[in-house]
This record gives C-alpha cells, structure tokens and sequence, in this order.
C-alpha cells in the first residue's frame, strides 16, 4: 500500500513540476537591477527541485525491497467518507455567500451530522439551534466576525426589498 | 522596554480572553487528533476585532494549553492528545493503570507550568538581546538563516526526501503573486485575487483543521472512556525532590530545541525522556509507571511553546508548527516579526511576554481544576465537534477578507494537507517552506544584487557561513548515517531517515 502510494505519488510531483516548468517558461527572465536574479530564478531552481526529488522517490520506491505496509488501506466506507465531505465542504462554500450563513450552515450541519453516522433528529435540530445561537453571540455580537447575509431572500422576492 | 504594558494582561479586555484561550487549548489538547496547531489556526481570524496584546496573548494561551492538555488522553487512555505528549503515555498510563491517574496527571500540570515559566524567563531574557544582534543582520545573514530553518525541517520529517519534496512544493506556492523586488505577477493566471499570493491564513486553517476532520472522518469510532477518580493532584515533597533535577535539565532541553528552527514539542519530549533516563539511578523504573517520567516528557513539551517565540518574535522564523500558524496572528494585526517589533512596538511585546507568563499560571491553575473532570472532557462527542471545527474553519477563512475564494483556498489546502498526512509528508515542513520561502527569495536575491552577483557573499561574512555550514551539516549528517545504516541492512533505502 506505502509501496504504490509512493509511486503515484512521485509520479504526481513529477507531472506537477512538468507542469510548473511550462507555467515558470511564461516568466520574464529579466529582474528590477541588471545583478537581481530575475523573477524565474527561483521557481526554475525549485522545479528542478521537485523533478529531481520525485525521480528519486520513484527510483527508490521502485528499487527498495517490499517492505511491510506502513499504513493499511483504508476501507471502502473511510473513502466514501472522506469524498462526500469534500463534496459537502464545496457545496457548503458555493451557498455560503448567497444564502447567508445561517441558512447555509443550518444545512450543512444537517448534510455533515448525516455523514458521520449521526440519526437522532432532536440531537440534529438542537445542535444547529444551539450552535447558531452561539455562534451569533459570541461571534456575531461579541467578536463583531462578518458573517455573510446571502442575496437569496433579495433573489427570490426581489420586491420586497 | 515599556513595562506598564506588563499589567495588560490583566485588564478586563485581555484577562477573560487568556482564560478562554488557555481553557479551550486545553480541551482541545486533550481530544486525540485536535492540535494546538489547529486551535490557533482556527482561532487566528476571531483575533482580528481585538487588540494585538488580546489576540496574542489568546493565541499563546491556546498553545500553553493544548501543548499541557495532550498529557490528559495520553495518561487516561493511552492515547496523546497531541503529538507532543507520545511520549507521556510511557509513564503516565501505567501510572493511571496503578490507580495514580491523580498524581500523574498533577505532576503532568505542575511539569508543564515549570517547563513553561523556565523557557518565559529564556524568552524574556534571550529575546530582546537576539534582536538587538539580529539588527546587524543583512540579506547574506536572513538567507542563510532562512536556508538553515529549511534544510532542519526537511531533515526533521520522517523521511528526509520527502520531506525536501514536499518543503520545495511549499516553497514553490509561496512564489504565487507579486513578485517580491520587480512587483511582477507571478502564477497567477489572471486571477486577481492571487496578486497578494495565496491567502496565507485559510492556507493554514486548510492544512491543519480541514486536514485533521478528514483524517478523522477516517475513523469515528469513540474511545470508550472509563470512569477514572482524580484525586490527590498535589506531588509529595519526596515526588518533588525526585523530580526537580529532571524537571530543571528537561525544561532547558526543551527550550532549547523550541529556539532552533523548524523542530517541535515531540522531539522535545522524547530527547528529554532518554535523558532522564540515561541519566537517572533507577533507569529500570522508566516505562512501568515512574513519576519521573512524566515530568521529563511535559516539562519539556512545555518548555518548547517559550523557546520557539525566541526565533520567530527576533527573527521572524518560526521555531515549530505552531509559531508558524502564530505568525499569521501577527501579520493580522499588521506586525511583522523580526528585530524591529522590538524597536517599534516594544508596548506589545512587554504585554506578549507578560501574557505569556500569565497563559502559563492560567494553565496550572485550570489544569488542576480540569484534570478532576479529565473522563468527562474525553466523553465529549466526536462527530458533533467535527462539524462545529469545519464551521469555525469556515468563518476564519471567511472573515479575514470576506472573500469566498479565500474559502476554495482553505478547501484545497485541506485536501493538500490530508493527502500530505496520509502518506507521509508532512504538512509542518509545507508549512514552514510556505513561510521561509519568501524570506528565503527576497534575501538571496538582495544579498546578491548587493555584492554583484556574487555568491562568495554567503561564506564571507561570519554569521551567514556559520548557518549556510549548519544547513549542509543538517542536510549531510542524517543522509551519511541512514546511507551507512541502509549499507549495514544492504537495502537501497539511501534517503530514509
């Protein structure tokens, strides 16, 4: 498992610093003083850096002897997990902003508390109660923290306002 | 130095928020897998509506505390709440197993406050003394600096190559945006939001909390706690004077190795507990239950949240994981670490080391009222306190520049960092490369626009050969000694550590 995570891993780094060298070649070469290094010196010496690095990584995975896993492969459902929270966080991020914390945050709360096994619908609604309630005080009111309003009340009924 | 500012600690405005500060690190500490890296990074924003000395010495407080409130878990359950006290459930646990969860957990709490103050007095007294030297430092100087604090991160990993990978790739997304002499932009794919390069804090609050709740979507099964009785926390005047040597050499050692770049409370730790040993006349006691023990492990933990503010309060380096997230306290409230924060703001500083001091007494004093409801802080439930830290990531990342792209930051750097975490490179030597590498950049660049181009600049003047000699020996002697012992095993497993 440590054995193929380290392959695809070298091989990752090693198509990003591809990628990074095409992106560093777009630089001007020239710095503020006729001495100064110039604006790609740096990024050139660290993509070198990153290919080289990886090409070792890959050359040593590939040459050393199977060795016992260091990390066991994480089950189907650990996957799963960790994908639809990603998944969750993005939405949550795209509604964050239009729908206003509070609405947002209500429903994510319920969409996360769901992920981690959690089916107790009074536990659902008095943790987001109790949550908001506290998060409005203390961060709203006592920490002054903006908080995002959202336009979706304003989108909906536009008349209103 | 402007020694009123030694009271701000106990104005109504700061008092309560240390108390908050020291009191939350503490549970967080205590809950396996929640860091005092990611309740700094998570409480870094909320600092934005205090005053410097508040915020900070908030911040410090969450550090004190989550450094002391990993020995809890580790003594009960055998489990360390924080990296830093691994090496507590040596003695702590099978001392709780003998039924003496009170005086390890007591000895643990007075440990941690005497490693604490011993490196407050290091930092008060080293501090403004580094600075005074650190204002001789050049370009040449800060380079080799920078490149030291690298080389040792890298070195520090588990595995050395990657951690040299991983610390260039840091060094590398440090480089997106202006760049730092020419003003030219760079990475930034016409996104004007990355002209200021990528948002440093959600970066952070990415790499540490978003990181950490994935890890622990992984696993969520709770960790049955028994129902332990915590009495009798106060050591013996014997218990004291066995341990008093060893708390004296342990505290040393850890502020010691909080003041050299890039190391940790772990290495600390585990450093101070061999020597203990090494150095103790019933060695054979250490690992079943000896007291000594744990007052090895946490003085020295304590000690290193002292000695890591030396570098980066004189320096601007951070010392550990920690600062390093402490650091971007500081550039919110508009302060740039280095010697001239002494110079110009010597108000905040007297009030940070004051705070400092007190986040430390806080610590003892909330430690011995906590450590009686240690079971019942560990029974606080997991999936519950997972959404609330994606919440509070949210807001943080948020409300710095009430900008959403700041949030698509945060997501990313979570992924970057859980990926990072699961196979073994380390987010802290991202992090640190992330910090260092514009230090690094600037400074190389100067150094030699200053001497034409000419690298004989590095090794001419002492201070920079001293470091730039300290980085190769850093690099070279971990990569010698795992070639000699892979050569002994007859694998090619050259750079592993």
């Amino acid at each position: 498992m440590q054995r193929s995570a380290d392959i695809i891993a070298s091989l990752l780094f090693f198509v990003f610093s591809v990628c990074a060298w095409m992106a560093v070649k777009a630089l001007p070469t020239k710095g503020a003083a006729a001495e100064d290094l110039g604006v790609d010196f740096f990024p050139y010496l660290l993509v070198i850096a990153i290919a080289v690095f990886s090409v070792v990584l890959l050359a040593r995975t590939l040459l050393s002897k199977a060795v016992a896993t260091k990390s066991p492969a994480m089950p189907r459902q650990a996957i799963v997990r960790v994908c639809l929270c990603i998944g969750i966080c993005s939405a949550y991020a795209a509604l964050y902003e239009w729908w206003g914390f509070y609405i947002s945050t209500a429903l994510f709360s319920l969409a996360f508390l769901a992920l981690v096994g959690e089916r107790r619908l009074w536990v659902m609604i008095s943790f987001i109660v109790g949550m908001e309630a506290f998060l409005y005080v203390g961060f709203y009111k006592i920490l002054e923290v903006s908080l995002p309003e959202g336009t979706l009340l304003y989108d909906l009924f536009p008349t209103l306002f | 130095m402007d020694f009123s500012m030694i009271l701000a600690p106990f104005s109504p405005a700061v008092f309560p928020v240390i108390v908050l500060g020291v009191f939350g690190g503490i549970i967080l500490g205590a809950l396996p897998g929640l860091t005092a890296t990611m309740g700094v990074a998570l409480l870094v924003p909320m600092t934005f509506g205090m005053t410097p000395v508040a915020g900070l010495s908030m911040l410090m407080g969450i550090y004190v505390g989550g450094i002391y409130g990993g020995s809890i878990s580790a003594i009960l359950l055998k489990t360390p709440g924080t990296p830093a006290s691994a090496a507590t459930c040596l003695d702590g646990h099978p001392m709780a197993q003998k039924g003496m969860a009170g005086k390890a957990l007591g000895m643990a709490t007075w440990a941690s406050c005497f490693g604490g103050l011993v490196s407050a007095v290091v930092l008060i007294t080293l501090a403004p003394r580094l600075a005074k030297l650190a204002l001789l430092f050049g370009p040449a100087e800060y380079f080799a600096l920078a490149l030291f604090g690298l080389t040792i991160i890298a070195t520090l990993s588990a595995d050395i190559l990657k951690g040299l990978l991983i610390g260039c790739v840091g060094m590398l997304l440090s480089t997106v945006g202006a760049d730092p002499i020419s003003g030219f932009n760079r990475f930034t794919f016409g996104i004007s939001n990355l002209a200021g390069g990528l948002a440093f804090i959600p970066a952070l609050i990415g790499l540490f909390a978003i990181a950490e709740v994935l890890t622990q979507l992984e696993n969520l099964h709770e960790e049955k706690v028994q129902a332990t009785q915590v009495t009798n926390t106060f050591p013996s005047w014997a218990e004291w004077k066995l341990c008093f040597r060893t708390l004296c050499k342990s505290s040393i050692i850890g502020t010691i190795i909080g003041i050299i770049p890039g190391t940790g409370t772990n290495i600390a730790a585990w450093l101070s507990y061999n020597e203990a040993k090494r150095s103790s006349k019933t060695p054979e006691k250490f690992g079943t239950g000896h007291i000594e023990g744990v007052a090895a492990t946490e003085s020295s933990n304590n000690a290193v949240c002292g000695g890591a503010l030396v570098p980066l309060l004189t320096l601007g380096i951070p010392g550990d994981s920690v600062t390093a997230v402490f650091l971007g306290g500081l550039i919110i409230h508009g302060l740039a670490p280095g010697p001239r924060l002494f110079i110009e703001h010597p108000d905040i500083i007297a009030g940070l080391f004051s705070g400092f001091v007190v986040a430390n007494f806080l610590m003892l004093i909330l430690g011995l009222i906590v450590v009686k409801f240690a079971a019942n802080i560990l029974r606080i439930p997991k999936k519950q306190l997972l959404v609330a830290i994606v919440i509070f990531c949210f807001i943080g990342s948020y409300s710095i520049n009430q900008n959403s792209m700041d949030i698509i930051t945060m997501i990313a750097f979570g992924l970057i960092g859980y990926l990072c975490e699961r196979n073994g490179f380390s987010q802290s030597a991202m992090c640190i490369a992330m910090i260092l590498g514009p230090i690094t950049e600037l400074n190389c660049r100067l150094a030699l626009i200053d001497s034409n181009l000419s690298p004989l600049i590095f090794v001419q003047r002492p201070i920079s050969a001293i470091f730039i000699l300290l980085a190769v020996l850093s690099l070279a002697v971990p990569l010698i000694r795992s070639i000699r012992n892979s050569m002994r095993r007859d694998t090619p497993r050259y750079f592993a550590s």
